[in-house]
């Protein structure tokens, strides 16, 4: 898909026309059934701008929560096709940090384990250790996936990262998400077993290496 | 006013008629069985005025700003009550009592589908006002009740539910004659019932949070500086608050423009912003320099140049400090940042030229219209730094309200004009630029005594 088709769901996006975003999403998914492609082209490169257009005044907070509120409804339309997909026997536990709110980076995450036959367990915003704990002590996942979004959260993120590791020695942990942006993949890593990934594409590739 | 569909319900009465059920759940709520028995904690109550705040800051702003004129037929200033709400949390201040954590979600969520309706359904804001405004009937009992419970006299901490005084039948009756004044297709009453019926149900969940609660559930959050400030975090301590407010009251006092611009509401978004300053010394100073940067992209954007925040920023260090002598290496990461600012700003124009534009500025105004808004020649200028630094939107975030018709007069206006001209072309000269897609003004003469600022060096 084109950077025209972009432009026009970026701009369907900030006017609020649900309708028109889903035609194209529904395009993107249609010329392409990448998933990572879809999240990383169009739906989280939209929002990154929306962000922008923000913190420039040139849109309101309520236009950036619509805006996120269509993209985190197109994400279902996906979500019952995901479940169709064969399954390889893996699961992964995907979870926010407490206070991180921005969920979506981590919903999107779920959605990658699912499209490449993972079960996904995702927790939503703001998980306490408590709920992790708990989860991962029901679910025994192969894997744990952290997403903060806030820069402010990410000692959160990485205290919650350590207290996995105390309670599951042997559990990767993988970490990422846009808070990262601004750094903290070193401190992140210092902790045993800890992988950052910097992207959608890279989560993905760990995720078919591990499959087997 | 009868509905034009004989033997259809007014508007009102539909409201009524489909509230009925969830609105006598509400009044189920352990909260007001524990208020009518005298044992309701204070922090349940100042917690209700606390998430009330955080309700009406978002309902009113939106209804305020809405060009939907359905809405606006039925609204009027005298409905607002944040003010109200504001000056009884005023009154509870010296008490400092904590927020009630899951009460505060509750009324952030509230907040949220507020803002997003108000885009989607801007008609579903009709149904809030009518739950809000229909809250000030039952307040005539609930009034008595607060103040024995926790000795209230006369209107302290009860200006809320005070809000209309004896008048409260005669508000609710000219707002029901409005209300069913409308012409709503069955759309249009569809969302103003549905978010009536949804905000009451929501409602119940702030009431449930507020009584009982577990002590853990307390704490001090951002809400409590101001409503509408969100989820971000402040100190734990309360000497650090009350610390970042005295910093921003001085702010404020410093820069008149704050006040002229962006009256109350700005004054607590400086008090919540200063809040969470204070919080950014437990990072290192990279990490506290990424995020004063990021904070001040998003206020030059908004009209307050960097130059107000690194003011921002070095009061708060001061008044930190006084108030937590022993945390002082801390604080001073503040004071570093303040400086990284001004540093970064000096890039593109130091403060010497800066302060020369203010000057002119004020030569060009008058005394009488200057002491109005001092230092706006000097706002101007640091503006254009920002913009020049790559702060998107800088200028115009400044200049759209320096150059409004309707709030200054022609010599204001072209003096503004002009200190944007003279700034930017000295910022193009500095970075040696100059000429580029701007025509280069006259340099102005520089007094005597500020010629130390800048030399003829950094004009090359």
């Amino acid at each position: 898909m084109n950077e025209k088709s972009y432009r026009r769901y970026l701009n369907a996006l900030i006017a609020g026309d649900q309708r028109q975003c889903q035609e194209i999403f529904e395009a993107w998914f249609a010329a392409n059934p990448d998933l990572c492609h879809l999240y990383d082209g169009l739906v989280q490169r939209s929002l990154y701008e929306v962000g922008v257009l923000w913190e420039r005044n040139q849109i309101s907070v309520a236009t950036e929560h619509l805006a996120t509120a269509i993209s985190e409804g197109l994400m279902n339309l996906i979500y019952p096709r995901l479940f169709k997909l064969p399954r390889v026997g893996k699961s992964a536990v995907v979870a926010c940090s407490a206070n991180e709110y921005h969920q979506i980076g981590g919903k999107m995450v779920a959605d990658i384990f699912e499209a490449n036959g993972w079960r996904g367990y995702f927790l939503g915003a703001s998980t306490s250790p408590q709920e992790l704990l708990g989860l991962i002590q029901g679910k025994c996942p192969d894997v744990v996936a952290l997403s903060v979004a806030v820069h402010a959260n990410l000692d959160a993120v990485l205290s919650l990262a350590e207290t996995v590791r105390g309670a599951f020695a042997d559990l990767p942990i993988l970490v990422g998400g846009q808070a990262f942006l601004l750094g903290g993949r070193e401190r992140a890593e210092q902790i045993a077993g800890v992988h950052y990934l910097a992207s959608l594409a890279e989560l993905e590739a760990w995720v078919i290496r591990h499959a087997g | 006013m009868k509905p034009e569909t004989p033997g259809q319900p007014t508007l009102m009465e539909e409201l009524k008629a489909s509230t009925l059920a969830c609105h006598a759940r509400l009044q189920e709520a352990p909260f007001f069985q524990a208020l009518a028995a005298g044992q309701l904690p204070i922090e349940s109550y100042v917690g209700q005025l606390r998430a009330l705040s955080v309700i009406h800051g978002a309902l009113e702003h939106e209804i305020e700003g809405s060009p939907d004129e359905t809405v606006a037929s039925v609204w009027d200033s005298g409905m607002r009550k944040l003010p109200a709400l504001q000056k009884d949390l005023r009154y509870f201040e010296p008490r400092a009592v904590a927020d009630i954590k899951e009460s505060v979600e509750e009324a952030l969520q509230i907040a949220g589908d507020i803002r997003l309706r108000s885009l989607r359904q801007p008609l579903a804001l009709l149904g809030y006002v009518y739950v809000l405004e229909g809250s000030m009937l039952g307040a005539r009992v609930l009034r008595p009740q607060m103040a024995r419970a926790f000795q209230l006299e006369g209107n302290d901490g009860l200006s809320y539910l005070n809000h209309y005084g004896a008048d409260v039948d005669a508000h609710w009756s000219q707002y029901r004659q409005r209300m069913d004044a409308l012409q709503l297709g069955p759309d249009g009453r569809e969302q103003v019932v549905h978010a009536a019926c949804r905000f009451f149900t929501q409602v119940k969940f702030v009431f449930d949070a507020l009584y009982p609660f577990k002590p853990e559930s307390k704490a001090y959050l951002a809400v409590s500086i101001n409503p509408e400030a969100g989820r971000h975090p402040v100190p734990a301590d309360m000497r650090e608050i009350q610390a970042s407010l005295r910093a921003a009251d001085s702010c404020w006092q410093r820069f008149p423009y704050f006040e002229s611009r962006y009256g109350e509401r700005g004054q607590r978004f400086a008090k919540s912003d200063g809040a969470w300053l204070a919080t950014l010394c437990q990072f290192d100073q990279p990490r506290m320099d990424q995020q004063v940067r990021w904070l001040g992209r998003v206020l030059a954007a908004r009209g307050m140049p960097t130059l107000l925040l690194q003011a921002h920023l070095e009061i708060l260090a001061d008044e930190l400090t006084a108030a937590v002598p022993e945390k002082k290496p801390l604080y001073e990461k503040l004071q570093i940042a303040a400086v990284a600012l001004r540093e970064w700003r000096g890039q593109q124009i130091d403060d010497g030229y800066l302060q020369i534009l203010d000057d002119e500025f004020h030569r060009a105004v008058g005394p009488s219209w200057n002491g109005r808004n001092e230092h706006a020649g000097l706002l101007l200028a640091a503006a254009v730094a920002d913009e020049m630094n790559g702060n998107v939107g800088a200028i115009d975030g400044v200049k759209q309200w320096m150059t409004d018709a309707s709030r200054f007069h022609a010599e204001w206006i072209a003096a503004a004009e002009d200190t944007i001209t003279k700034a930017q072309a000295y910022a193009f000269l500095r970075a040696g630029q100059g000429g580029q897609g701007l025509e280069m003004p006259q340099m102005p003469v520089i007094p005597a005594g500020m010629t130390g600022f800048f030399g003829a060096s950094s004009l090359g």
